[in-house]
């Protein structure tokens, strides 16, 4: 359970956003209304999530989901954020201009698992430009390596 | 005769060389012919080159992986020491080495610097391969970005296996090397 003055700032924030929804270890939303969500997380004093240590995403082969970890060094509370995104159209707009530190894990998330963040531009982070294919995707199939 | 160490299968050549030391060409004096084969060998400059480069390489440490910290720090240390062999100099820049030690696993998207750092060293160079990875992959192989051995990339001389190898093991494939360059028989394994 998020910390009791978050959760009381979320039931809040839940009135205005019906896709909110506060879970057991993670809040969970839809992608059109995560930029309003995550800037109220940030600039909200009693939440007050200033660094987001964590940017992750997870093919779950039906849909992908975004993982984002926050922490408040103001209060010392974190929270979960979960965005899930269906796999024949993956796009999620980016939190870039919210914590600049988004910028690489975006950019990972995108190199290996093909998750397009809008709002930015999106280039390969590990792997060479020319790279084909996700491979953090579940089908995801590779050819090659060792010598038969 | 020690002429005879390295040379051509060129029958020629052999014959001539045992027609004998070239003093007997210029005397017949027992006592200067002795001395002169027991001080003068003929043989190309290259063979005390060698004798000098194997006794101290300048090695360049291409760490990648952990296999740097057993192979480029731990024979550093006081420990193992291999400056006691004369390979004491640590490059960090591929001009002043001669021997490239690629420790770790290399990713295609290393690989074209591990070449271009590789082309830049100056003759003569050599490469060692330590460790599973840099030899063949290792527990990677069937990744999608790791290049099945460093041979795919640039010529090995000495294969140190392990995962990691002991510092031992890559000082035993730095003498290995000296051998190979000192064009003594080289042993591929030993035991």
């Amino acid at each position: 359970m998020p910390d009791e003055k978050v959760a009381a700032r979320l039931a809040v924030l839940a009135a205005g956003v019906p896709s909110l929804a506060v879970g057991a270890d993670a809040v969970t939303v839809d992608r059109g209304d995560l930029l309003a969500v995550m800037r109220f997380l940030k600039e909200d004093p009693e939440c007050a999530f200033d660094y987001l240590t964590d940017l992750t995403a997870t093919d779950y082969t039906d849909h992908f989901t975004v993982v984002y970890h926050l922490v408040s060094f103001v209060h010392g509370h974190q929270l979960t954020v979960r965005c899930d995104i269906p796999r024949d159209d993956p796009q999620i707009p980016t939190v870039m201009d919210i914590w600049g530190g988004a910028d690489f894990q975006e950019r990972e998330v995108f190199d290996l698992l093909g998750v397009v963040f809008t709002g930015r531009e999106n280039s390969r982070i590990l792997l060479h430009e020319g790279f084909k294919g996700h491979p953090l995707r579940k089908d995801f199939e590779w050819v090659g390596g060792r010598e038969s | 005769m020690d002429v005879i160490n390295g040379a051509g299968k060129d029958a020629a050549r052999k014959s001539k060389i045992r027609e004998g030391h070239a003093i007997e060409r210029l005397t017949t004096d027992r006592v200067v012919v002795e001395e002169a084969k027991r001080l003068i060998h003929i043989a190309p400059l290259e063979k005390i080159l060698n004798l000098a480069r194997g006794y101290s390489f300048w090695p360049f440490g291409f760490g990648l992986a952990c296999c740097a910290i057993e192979g480029l720090m731990g024979p550093n240390d006081p420990r193992f020491d291999w400056s006691r062999f004369g390979y004491e100099p640590m490059r960090n820049s591929p001009r002043q080495s001669d021997v490239m030690i690629v420790a770790g696993t290399v990713t295609k998207k290393m690989a074209p610097f591990l070449v271009r750092l590789y082309e830049q060293m100056s003759q003569p160079k050599w490469v060692i391969a330590m460790g599973s990875c840099a030899i063949a992959g290792g527990p990677f192989v069937d990744s999608y970005y790791v290049v099945p051995g460093v041979d795919k990339l640039v010529p090995v001389d000495v294969y140190v296996p392990g995962c990691p190898p002991r510092p031992d093991a890559l000082l035993h494939g730095m003498l290995l090397l000296r051998d190979k360059v000192q064009g003594r028989k080289s042993v591929i394994s030993h035991a």
